[in-house]
């Protein structure tokens, strides 16, 4: 089993292949270097990146890459699924909040005011052509894929893994699982607490597919007086207020799983909880602002039993 | 005459004897020492993977050899829920 740790998209990384064979051990340390390429593409956060070139576009059409085009694409999926609550059309929102760079390089304490962002555009009123891959977006419309992108990297990689043996890639708690490991029947996850960060919640099973956590436990920051955090509901165009402090989702991939994490933390508990129970193929645990932990009926098929 | 030649073979005989036990002895111990430092090469590698804690059912590999250590009683493993290989947690740095 090769193992390797590394930081992109301003988180921890990993990358797990269960082989010892030189073609798997090679494949695991490109890792890195494709994570490179994805966030050249994909991040909001350098000015020379293919999205913040789309986002300076001001409506001229622009052929993107095949990585800038399916994540557009399997976002517009997913912002139709969700009826807009997910959606990366929530750049000038997260911009207003206070969340203009890197969270690395973010001031503990700003002075502005949010602004609210009132209605919001959808990223289905961008124009496309997919026979020359070119997109273009009315004056309003910036994206930031946040979340989404880790997500997305995370099952591409995975994918890309897949030929040379079990895998998983865990990219920055969004984890995408190719299979059961050589020696088990399952992985073995766990479930940060959010109240007690340096101990799990939950030790989890999967086999395979996708696992995420959306939260406003970490990223958080002051503005004007109040805490703000990152995840923006577009209905209102203003961080979220959920009882939710943070939502763990399964599911068949970890695109699907980032999305309906962050669905379910809008939402809101009660939302959330009927949306999952709906949908077969997924699984979570919400942690109230609370203190109290609620999970979903298809849950305990996920937990480790003593 | 005839008593003290034959006492004299005997004599001989058990040095013979004595010094082949002796050889022996020595072999069986230089082995024995060697063995001992190989079993001590495999005890001391490391049992668990970083990342393989998901595969707790694997038995750590040891070999008994000839003139080493007395083989040690296993305890037998009470965890049954492995150690996560990661952990799902909000976006952090």
């Amino acid at each position: 089993m090769k193992r390797l740790d590394f930081h992109a998209m301003g988180s921890r990384m990993l990358a797990v292949i269960d082989s010892d064979v030189p073609s798997a051990i090679f494949a695991v340390e490109s890792v890195p270097a494709w994570f490179e390429e994805w966030e050249q593409v994909l991040s909001r956060f350098r000015f020379d990146s293919e999205l913040s070139l789309l986002n300076r576009s001001h409506g001229r059409p622009m052929p993107v890459s095949e990585t800038l085009w399916d994540v557009f694409q399997v976002a517009l999926g997913m912002e139709n699924e969700t009826a807009g609550v997910v959606t990366p059309v929530i750049l000038d929102a997260l911009v207003q909040a206070g969340y203009d760079r890197s969270f690395d390089m973010l001031p503990v304490d700003t002075v502005s005011a949010a602004t609210r962002v009132l209605e919001p555009p959808l990223l289905a009123m961008a124009g496309q052509d997919p026979t020359t891959r070119t997109l273009w977006f009315p004056d309003d419309l910036h994206l930031d894929f946040g979340g989404f992108s880790k997500g997305w990297a995370a099952q591409q990689a995975v994918y890309r893994l897949m030929p040379h043996g079990p895998a998983l890639v865990d990219a920055g708690g969004d984890i995408a699982i190719s299979g059961p490991p050589c020696a088990s029947t399952a992985w073995s996850i766990g479930v940060l607490d959010p109240f007690h960060p340096e101990s799990n919640l939950e030790t989890l099973r999967v086999e395979r597919g996708g696992i995420a956590t959306s939260g406003v436990d970490y990223h958080r920051w002051k503005q004007d007086g109040h805490w703000n955090h990152h995840i923006i509901d577009p209905r209102i165009g203003l961080p979220a207020s959920s009882d939710i402090l943070t939502a763990t989702i399964i599911a068949p991939d970890a695109v699907r799983a980032e999305v309906a994490a962050k669905y379910v933390l809008i939402s809101g508990s009660k939302t959330g909880l009927d949306w999952l129970e709906a949908d077969s193929l997924l699984a979570g645990i919400m942690v109230l602002q609370t203190g109290e932990s609620i999970y979903s009926r298809r849950m305990p098929e996920y937990l480790w039993s003593e | 005459m005839q008593n003290r030649s034959t006492k004299k073979w005997l004599d001989i005989q058990i040095v013979i004897a004595t010094l082949a036990m002796t050889f022996v002895l020595a072999l069986w111990n230089l082995f024995a020492r060697e063995s001992r430092s190989v079993a001590s090469v495999v005890v001391v590698e490391p049992l668990v993977q970083p990342a393989s804690a998901v595969n707790s059912s694997a038995q750590p590999q040891t070999r008994i050899l000839l003139g080493g250590p007395a083989p040690q009683a296993q305890s037998p493993s009470v965890v049954s829920i492995p150690a996560p290989v990661t952990t799902t947690r909000s976006s952090r740095p």
